[in-house]
């Protein structure tokens, strides 16, 4: 009985070990192997082109009540925090005969003035109302940079309006400004450029980016920028005022560089305001000091 | 039965008998053999590769030959009994002396190809003094640095040395010697149509001479398991005359020197 | 037999055939994880869904006609119908005729773009050049009449994709995140395509990667990391295919990433939570809201999903397409500059000079990419604070040193005019600024003199004014 089993078993082995062979030989279609399928797909789509005269919708249609202005202040609630600084004057250590030279560098991260009002803060309509078009302002706008710190540390723009990267110090500078539309806009500027370098963002983004020198890691700004003008960057004080609002029903975006916890993000996201024509009565849009992860 | 399992077990032998025959011939076939070598220092290694293959090939069939007959005398008759013997003397000093002598008319046989090969002092001078290149594994591709024209190669790199990858040429006609190095782990430099193979150790600098007959483009393999694209490193060696050896090299400096404004050459990795 | 040999056959058998099912590993197109996280997952499920509506899944991939990419087109008319057997004529200018004739137009796609089948794709069995007729894999639902206009396209995207899979999927990934099974032992990392990136470019610095550019990477490697040459492994109508690949990859990355983007607006991931925590609504009131409002805007025509994506594949389209013409390309508009050793003194003085070059910050004084610059806590856009490690950060949020040039080793070339791009231009998504308008061309040539012979500097250069560390006399390294 034993015999045969040990035969049978090195048989069955046997076959086992061939099966096993023969079917590692080929190649399962998968992987480097696979026969991949293509299918085409046509350039156009079906997809209707905006008509700019379609009838507007019922928020902010032009010319139909007025055009109204926004004026309002953001407001600081909390224990008002100190005000930090980066470098205390001539002690920068990056180029220190330039950097630090004329003043300390503050810390700009979250601005709050005596008053409790938010400087820098972004308010902002997220999508132009409905049936509005305007051209870009003809005038430039200024983005300079003295003492190695970024003169105007939040800026609002418009597409397709000319913005000039100037330098004020004695030593080059370069403007790292990165967008989600607008790609990886980088100007190296030398020192003391008066006349600038010419830029000009092509497509409106969501939210503002950041703006930053390579050459010295401290250094930061942030830009937005939209196809319409209905923004504002609030002063220092907290005020800012939107001019030219078709009156209606607005949802405003309200971002600040430390407005999500502490990270850049929205203060508020959907801040509700009816404009009438004319002057509005001002807005005060309190800001928790946890907003700010503080 | 008994003689189902002499054939049972002589099957493999013969079978091994037919293959062993086609193999020795397989070479001048040139089924899987690259071919006849393109340097003459390889003709020698394959002389010695065939002798020992047919030397092998001859023992090897009267060994199964003897083996054959064993079984088949044993399955001939039930009544024949197996004898035991206690060993014979003469046969083991036969088939100990015989395997040695031929083993060491071998390693005899031999020694100049493989000094002619491996031991530097017998490099051809030519070849000795001017390493042609500096070739430096690395996983998965070959570098290679040349001495500027008219410059010997330095051990330290140069400003004007010349860089290419994966494209090793020499000129044809006479001796060249490269400097292998690797960057990484052990690759090994691997001329199959010039029999010429010679691992790269990492930390060491190997010279290795050969001298191709003729014009080409022969394969660079690796032989030395380095990594997951041992594989895929495949380089070449173009064996090409002087005149267009030199055409090359000035071609390389050209296109190492290009500033936008230098009449670009027309290679094609190089293009712009 | 006994039962127990029974039992062992039944075991051997098993364990024999216990390795023959198909193997189950699905290639898919992860999402980019980074970018995805802050996106609620409904609307990353949409962006799931338009990418795959856009440009399919590894194996059942789509040729968008709309990307500026050789997918081996052929436009024609159909002649006569035979089954599944076509006749066509084809229209001379805008058709790829050779590519045809390859065997990868098995599974590519045939589109009809007018008659009964318009905007439906079939797929290809084969092509017979000797009576220019196509057989197609499966019989089609409508019988095409004569001079119904058809599209070809495909083949090259499949040679493309599985020369890929050889040779690159393992480092780069199967969607060219640079994150495949052999990537997380090198160092620096694979290129993620995603960002539509490239480093070493001859493109100016608004411009992305030409394919001359991908070329010449493929056919010298990149010294210096683990980008190994491909020439002469793969023949040059190959390295044509996998380039096409890589950039249909990169232009995947590009609008998953927009998409991602924007979508983070409006749905975040913590939307739910933080609008139940205002209005005091429940979170699951909240969730039906935000599926309610993606799916109006996946449905809206001219201000949705797909007006989106028009916007943003323009813009794409229109970038890649630049990047092949001859006016992006950087050509020093002067010779070089004689490289004496007056001209490295030049160069040297503009690489320490404060108020010039500004290299010394990254490069170090003596050039050996340890400058003050490597020291600093750098700011992390993404997230608004700064980078856990010290030093440069490169736009995909890896640390990155800066070059030492000391060791030879130049990663985007060693000719003159590579060295001289880097520095006119930047290196895209690195902190290498680009110093074009801020020097002359001359200027800039006796700063790649320089640089070029700092592998071979002897004597230790005096330091300029910094407090970084010392620098060390350079040493005549590896130069390859």
């Amino acid at each position: 009985m034993k015999t045969v089993d040990s035969k049978l078993c090195w048989t069955m082995a046997a076959c086992a070990g061939l099966l096993t062979h023969a079917v590692g030989c080929g190649n399962l279609g998968t992987g480097a192997h696979a026969e991949p399928s293509v299918r085409v797909k046509p350039a156009e789509s079906a997809v209707a082109k905006v008509d700019g005269d379609k009838p507007a919708a019922t928020d902010g249609a032009a010319g139909a009540g007025g055009i109204g202005t926004l004026v309002g202040r953001i407001v600081f609630d909390g224990t008002r925090p100190t005000p930090g600084v980066i470098y205390k004057m001539g002690t920068a250590d990056k180029d220190p005969s330039v950097c630090s030279k004329d003043g300390d560098i503050p810390k700009e991260d979250l601005v709050v003035s005596e008053s409790k009002g938010v400087a820098n803060v972004f308010v902002f309509l997220d999508k132009a109302p409905a049936g509005f078009k305007a051209p870009p302002p003809a005038q430039d706008i200024q983005f300079d940079q003295k003492n190695c710190r970024f003169t105007t540390h939040a800026l609002f723009c418009q597409v397709g309006q000319t913005i000039r990267l100037l330098n004020d110090d004695g030593v080059l500078h370069n403007t790292r400004c990165v967008g989600n539309r607008n790609g990886n806009v980088n100007n190296a500027i030398s020192a003391n450029d008066r006349a600038g370098i010419k830029l000009v963002y092509k497509r409106p983004e969501r939210e503002p980016f950041s703006v930053k020198c390579d050459l010295h890691a401290w250094m930061s700004a942030y830009h937005l920028v939209l196809d319409h003008p209905f923004a504002a960057v609030s002063d220092a004080e907290g005020n800012f005022k939107i001019e030219g609002l078709p009156a209606g029903k607005y949802q405003f975006k309200v971002w600040h560089e430390r407005g999500d916890v502490g990270k850049p993000g929205l203060l508020e996201s959907k801040y509700n305001v009816v404009i009438t024509s004319g002057d509005n009565p001002a807005v005060e849009i309190k800001t928790d000091a946890k907003k700010f992860g503080l | 039965m008994r003689k189902f399992w002499c054939a049972f077990f002589v099957f493999s032998p013969i079978v091994a008998i037919i293959y062993s025959i086609i193999s020795s011939m397989v070479p001048s076939l040139g089924w899987w053999f690259p071919g006849a070598s393109v340097t003459e220092l390889g003709q020698r290694i394959d002389n010695l590769f065939y002798l020992i293959l047919y030397i092998i090939t001859a023992v090897f069939i009267g060994t199964q030959v003897a083996m054959g007959y064993v079984l088949w005398r044993a399955s001939r008759s039930k009544d024949e009994r197996s004898w035991f013997s206690h060993g014979s003397h003469s046969l083991e000093v036969i088939w100990s002396v015989v395997p040695s002598v031929i083993l060491l008319f071998l390693a005899l046989y031999q020694m100049d190809v493989w000094a002619l090969f491996r031991v530097q002092a017998y490099f051809p001078k030519e070849a000795r003094e001017a390493p042609v290149a500096e070739v430096t594994a690395r996983q998965f591709e070959w570098r290679i640095r040349y001495p500027a024209p008219g410059k010997k190669l330095q051990l330290k790199p140069q400003s004007d040395d010349l860089y290419d990858v994966n494209d090793l040429h020499v000129p044809i006609n006479r001796p060249v010697m490269i400097q292998l190095r690797s960057e990484d782990v052990q690759h090994s430099f691997f001329l199959p149509h010039l029999r010429v193979k010679q691992d790269a150790v990492p930390g060491q600098i190997i010279p290795i001479w050969f001298k191709a007959e003729r014009q080409g483009i022969f394969d660079l393999t690796c032989a030395e398991l380095c990594g997951w694209g041992h594989y895929k490193m495949r380089a070449q060696l173009t064996a090409e005359r002087e005149a267009e050896y030199e055409a090359y090299l000035k071609k390389l400096q050209a296109d190492q020197n290009y500033d936008g404004h230098a009449t670009p050459s027309a290679v094609a990795k190089k293009d712009e | 037999m006994s039962a127990r040999v029974w039992r062992l056959l039944v075991m051997v058998l098993a364990s024999a055939l216990a390795g023959c099912s198909e193997d189950a590993s699905q290639m898919r197109f992860a999402q980019n994880a980074n970018i995805a996280k802050p996106v609620h997952r409904k609307a990353r499920a949409v962006v799931e869904k338009t990418l795959e509506e856009h440009f399919g899944t590894p194996l059942d991939s789509v040729a968008w006609l709309k990307l500026p990419v050789n997918y081996g087109k052929a436009e024609g008319k159909v002649k006569s119908v035979d089954g599944r057997s076509l006749t066509v004529d084809f229209t001379q200018e805008t058709s790829d005729l050779q590519s045809l004739n390859s065997p990868e137009l098995n599974h590519a796609g045939l589109l009809f773009t007018s008659g009964a089948n318009q905007g439906k794709s079939f797929l290809l069995a084969g092509y017979d050049a000797s009576d220019k007729s196509f057989e197609l894999l499966t019989t089609l639902e409508s019988t095409p009449a004569e001079g119904d206009q058809f599209v070809v396209a495909g083949q090259n995207l499949r040679h493309g994709r599985k020369l890929y899979a050889r040779h690159c999927q393992h480092c780069h990934g199967i969607n060219g995140d640079g994150d495949g099974p052999t990537a997380k032992y090198l160092n620096p990392r694979p290129r993620d395509y995603r960002l539509g990136i490239f480093k070493f470019t001859s493109t100016n610095k608004d411009t992305k990667v030409s394919r001359d550019d991908l070329k010449r990477i493929l056919s010298q490697g990149i010294p210096g990391t683990y980008m190994p040459a491909f020439v002469p492994m793969l023949k040059d109508n190959e390295l044509t295919m996998v380039i096409e690949y890589v950039r249909w990859l990169a232009m995947r990355g590009e609008l998953e990433v927009q998409l991602l983007k924007d979508l983070k607006n409006d749905y975040a991931a913590d939307r739910a939570k933080k609008e139940a925590q205002e209005t005091k609504a429940s979170t699951s009131d909240i969730e039906k809201q935000i599926a309610k409002q993606l799916e109006e805007y996946v449905a809206n025509p001219t201000e949705g999903l797909s007006a989106f994506v028009e916007n943003v594949t323009g813009d794409m389209v229109s970038a890649w397409e630049s990047a092949e013409m001859t006016d992006t390309v950087i050509m020093p508009p002067v010779p070089r500059v004689p490289d004496t050793p007056e001209s490295r003194e030049r160069g040297k003085s503009l690489f320490v000079k404060t108020d010039g070059g500004k290299c010394i910050n990254c490069h170090g004084p003596t050039g050996r990419g340890n400058g003050f610059q490597t020291e600093d806590f750098q700011k992390n856009d993404a997230t608004g604070g700064f980078y856990a490690k010290r030093g440069l950060h490169d736009s995909w949020g890896e640390p990155i040193k800066p070059r030492d040039l000391t060791r030879g080793i130049y990663r985007g070339g060693r000719r003159p005019i590579d060295i001289y791009r880097r520095i006119s231009q930047g290196i895209k998504g690195t902190p290498m600024p680009p110093v074009a308008a801020t020097v002359t061309p001359e200027q800039i040539w006796d700063l790649v003199n320089y640089v070029l012979s700092v592998p071979f500097d002897s004597a230790s250069p005096k330091p300029a004014k910094s407090n970084s560390v010392a620098g060390q006399p350079s040493e005549q390294g590896n130069a390859n």
